[in-house]
């Protein structure tokens, strides 16, 4: 029963000789006399914290249908297992997964920005699953769906040795997507490094590090990003968006909340309907104050790759950097009922049609079922956010109707009521005239 | 009334709900609709947790019955002084308000309080680390 078991075993072993691949060659950049004795501690405290939860076991069930990106692997009744008694369906799964980009904190690079900070271990978990989620979307748009790490295509893995560089911990402009340039773009928000993120506030990052690489000239093959508001995808702004240039794919973000203390459970259903959607490129959310990527699920947990594991920066102004520090060969899973409720879910696009056939599919899913109100995941609205009208609205507390009005009903309310208890009257004063 | 008045530190942080007895919340809904016939009596209250977002300086509202959930958000969105990139969400009974079209008396007839008020929360998002 215990498929995974083995598998994480030997992947820790693995994990430790590709740690000493990677500090070889920050070596030969790098003193690790520059890094300063604090973070080098919480480097391996992050090391120490997060290698010893790598190594409890992991297990996936043999029987049940593994789910990951809108990929189903389903178990095979007729074939032997194939290797130490793994059943063909998981070891698909774990090829899948292994080929995912992998990011994580990571120490010794250059200090960001004008702070000290030469790793981000203890905060840049947030911004982490944001760059995971960015760099799926970069190897659908360049590869596709079906490509993988294990694959002898030659081409494919310089493109995804490209993808994996612009995530360089780096202020280059050679690494558009690095944790140094999310900071800067952070800084206009009045963020500074160090700081904990919400899974909205990344994804605004990544669409302002997105907007600027595409000022930059950085060939991102036409992909373009769009973040929704209040939970609603404005098909107009889509729409305007291809405008300039119908042939462009297109990453969607829809961050949301989904309960205050925690996941409300009737959205259960919901992530795990939006996680199997073809367009589905990960959520990027977490457990209570620890981020993670969801990538999908099996049975009751959702699956993840966890960026909580100190590892050494690469240098990766090298073309032939190693890029093993960039994949896991160990997924994890929580219970989906442990999710945070505040989370970011990423869709891509490959054309304006394929972002309706989106905009179908996801609305069967997104409304939770059961419920006698409508108070679906997210929605999808036919206007343009800005045609949002505000109405005219006259605010008035009770207490000044009371004054303005000789009506002795008012009077009355006021007298109920103390003086701090007050309602503010809405009034539309243009009101639209209904039809 | 007069106990409001010998303890307004803590009756501060306390919601709505703690502060005032069933009765007299059912009271004061029957008397403000009868004056009030075409409006819905809201209480909208920051989530306890929730640190980024200001505390609203009102927290009982009589809200139009036409008006739809977007008019509303952008109300409360702009009463708060906030930016178009800041986070802010409103929960009923612990749901996500995502349907903007849907009218606020349709969300309070399905989601009113026993005592007769419509309760929201809002919050931004967590931070993690």
């Amino acid at each position: 029963m215990a498929t995974g078991g083995g598998s994480s075993t030997s992947s820790l072993g693995g994990r430790e000789g590709r740690e000493r691949r990677g500090n070889g060659l920050i070596r030969s950049s790098s003193s690790p006399a520059e890094v300063p004795v604090r973070q080098r501690i919480y480097a391996s405290f992050y090391r120490f914290r997060y290698g010893w939860s790598f190594n409890s076991t992991i297990q996936f069930s043999n029987n049940s249908p593994v789910l990951v990106l809108g990929k189903l692997y389903i178990p095979e009744r007729d074939t032997k297992p194939q290797s130490e008694g793994i059943p063909r369906h998981i070891l698909m799964f774990m090829d899948h997964f292994y080929s995912l980009p992998w990011m994580t904190y990571r120490c010794g690079f250059s200090p960001i920005l004008s702070s000290s900070l030469t790793t981000d271990c203890g905060w840049g978990c947030m911004v982490r699953s944001g760059q995971m989620l960015l760099a799926t979307v970069l190897h659908l748009h360049f590869l596709g769906r079906d490509w993988r790490l294990s694959s002898s295509d030659v081409t494919g893995h310089k493109i995804h040795r490209q993808i994996l560089s612009w995530f360089g911990d780096s202020e280059s402009e050679l690494c558009p997507f690095s944790i140094h340039r999310l900071m800067e773009a952070a800084y206009y928000h009045g963020n500074k490094p160090g700081d904990w993120f919400g899974p909205s506030q990344v994804s605004i990052l990544i669409r302002d590090c997105v907007r600027r690489a595409l000022r930059e000239h950085i060939n991102l093959q036409k992909l373009n990003i769009y973040v929704s508001h209040d939970c609603t995808v404005y098909i107009k702004d889509v729409q305007d968006i291809f405008e300039s240039d119908l042939d462009q794919s297109l990453l969607v973000l829809v961050p949301v909340r989904l309960g205050s203390e925690s996941l409300n459970p009737i959205y259960i259903p919901c992530v795990k309907a939006l996680l199997a959607l073809d367009h589905t490129v990960g959520i990027i959310g977490g457990r209570p104050k620890h981020s993670v990527f969801f990538i999908g699920f099996q049975d009751e947990n959702l699956i993840h790759l966890d960026p909580h594991y100190s590892q050494t920066a690469v240098n990766m102004t090298r073309t032939d950097f190693d890029v093993s520090s960039y994949h896991c060969r160990s997924p994890k899973k929580i219970p989906v009922t442990k999710m945070d409720p505040s989370c970011t879910l990423g869709f891509y696009c490959h054309t304006l049609e394929d972002f309706n056939h989106f905009r179908i599919e996801a609305e069967k899913v997104l409304a939770p079922p059961m419920q006698k109100g409508q108070y679906p995941f997210f929605t999808f609205s036919n206007t343009r956010q800005k045609e949002i009208i505000s109405p005219e609205i006259s605010m008035m507390d009770t207490s000044a109707l009371s004054l303005i009005s000789s009506n002795g009903t008012l009077d009355l309310i006021e007298s109920t009521w103390s003086e701090a208890d007050d309602f503010v009257v809405l009034e539309c004063i243009n009101e639209d005239v209904p039809g | 009334m007069s106990t409001s008045e010998v303890e307004p530190m803590t009756s501060k942080q306390k919601s709505f709900k703690q502060r005032r007895s069933f009765a007299s919340r059912k009271d004061e809904v029957a008397s403000i609709r009868s004056k009030f016939p075409n409006k819905v009596p809201v209480i909208v209250e920051r989530y306890q947790k929730e640190k980024d977002l200001p505390i609203l300086d009102k927290t009982k509202f009589l809200v139009p019955e036409e008006l739809t959930l977007s008019q509303f958000v952008t109300i409360i969105r702009n009463r708060m002084g906030l930016t178009s990139t800041q986070a802010f969400y409103l929960l009923v009974n612990n749901k996500s308000m995502a349907s903007m079209a849907t009218t606020m008396s349709d969300i309070y007839d399905t989601e009113k309080d026993e005592d007769g008020f419509l309760y929201m929360v809002y919050a931004s998002q967590e931070f993690f680390g």
